[in-house]
């Protein structure tokens, strides 16, 4: 049952091949072998040579010189059109340095010279941009470093020694940022969720202190958080 | 007189005595309607038809053609006959409007 439909299946498969006559000798041996023990086949292939001749009559009724120029319209409609600046000024900026030649000799000297007069009297007129303002027009691009945002600024009394100065700061997890000046100033930086004024309360009571107050940070840029 | 006769007679030798008048009218029918089928078909089997039949390729250069595999070559002029084979029955049982 299933070698008989394995040959059917062959057979419809090589049919359309035996009717235009490209099949090998092998296989037109074999259709032929086929078509002799079933005669049910001459049905399809009836039906086959039908579809061949039929195909083969086909003639259009279009003269050839109309056909041809309709496939060559349609083959224009079907080619990619050139960007704007690729029709004027001829070069294509996905194939750098190979210039297309639409319109090559009139649009790119154009359109140079254009370019030319713009700014010629842009420069006469003073309306180019002139030389920027400030420094941070210059830099503009170029981002500032983050800097420790104090919190605090303290003033030890003359006497006090170094080492105590650093076991009150430490006592009080802070941190220096900046200093000391030229008056002995420290510029503080409290931890995350400490409480400035508590911190301050404290320093203050401290003996070593002289003086101390709470500074509002310099303002920082978007990058430092 | 005698050349219009021997005309004459040569034209009634020109014709084929098996000549159908029926046969063939079916045939040109038949014909007509499997133009109309084949117009009904999908572009892809159109195409395997065209190559195959109109063109007279082979297998392997019809699938170059459509740049696909033989097999789906195969499967396409298989699907093909399964569609005109009913298109054609539809039109032979009268309907015409196949």
């Amino acid at each position: 049952m299933s070698e008989a439909n394995t040959e059917r299946q062959r057979f419809a498969q090589l049919l359309p091949f035996y009717v235009n006559q490209t099949l090998t000798a092998p296989e037109r041996d074999w259709i032929e072998v086929y078509l002799r023990n079933h005669p049910e086949a001459q049905q399809q292939l009836q039906f086959e040579r039908l579809l061949h001749e039929t195909t083969q009559q086909t003639a259009s009724s279009v003269p050839e010189s109309q056909r041809l120029a309709k496939l060559l319209d349609a083959l224009q409609q079907a080619r990619p059109k050139p960007a704007w600046y690729t029709r004027w000024l001829g070069i294509d900026l996905a194939q750098p340095g190979q210039a297309k030649g639409y319109r090559v000799s009139l649009g790119a000297p154009a359109f140079a010279a254009l370019v030319l007069v713009v700014l010629g009297q842009g420069l006469w007129l003073g309306i180019m941009p002139s030389a920027p303002e400030n420094e941070q027009t210059v830099y503009r691009g170029a981002s500032l470093p983050c800097q420790p945002a104090a919190q605090l600024r303290v003033t030890f009394k003359p006497d006090a020694k170094s080492a105590d100065m650093m076991l009150l700061l430490r006592s009080v997890a802070a941190t220096v940022a900046a200093g000391p000046s030229e008056t002995g100033d420290l510029w503080l930086l409290l931890p995350k969720g400490a409480s400035a004024e508590k911190v301050l309360a404290e320093l203050r009571s401290n003996p070593l202190i002289e003086d101390a107050m709470q500074v509002n940070p310099p303002k920082q840029t978007p990058d430092c958080k | 007189m005698a050349l219009a006769r021997l005309d004459e007679n040569d034209q009634y030798d020109q014709i084929d005595p098996n000549w159908d008048l029926v046969a063939n009218l079916e045939a040109k029918q038949d014909s007509e309607a499997m133009l109309k089928c084949i117009d009904k078909l999908p572009t892809d089997q159109r195409e395997a038809i065209f190559w195959v039949h109109y063109q007279e390729e082979g297998l392997e250069v019809v699938a170059k053609h459509l740049e696909c595999p033989v097999g789906t070559v195969k499967s396409r002029l298989f699907n093909a006959r399964l569609k005109l084979r009913d298109c054609m029955s539809r039109w032979r049982k009268g309907g015409r409007n196949v």
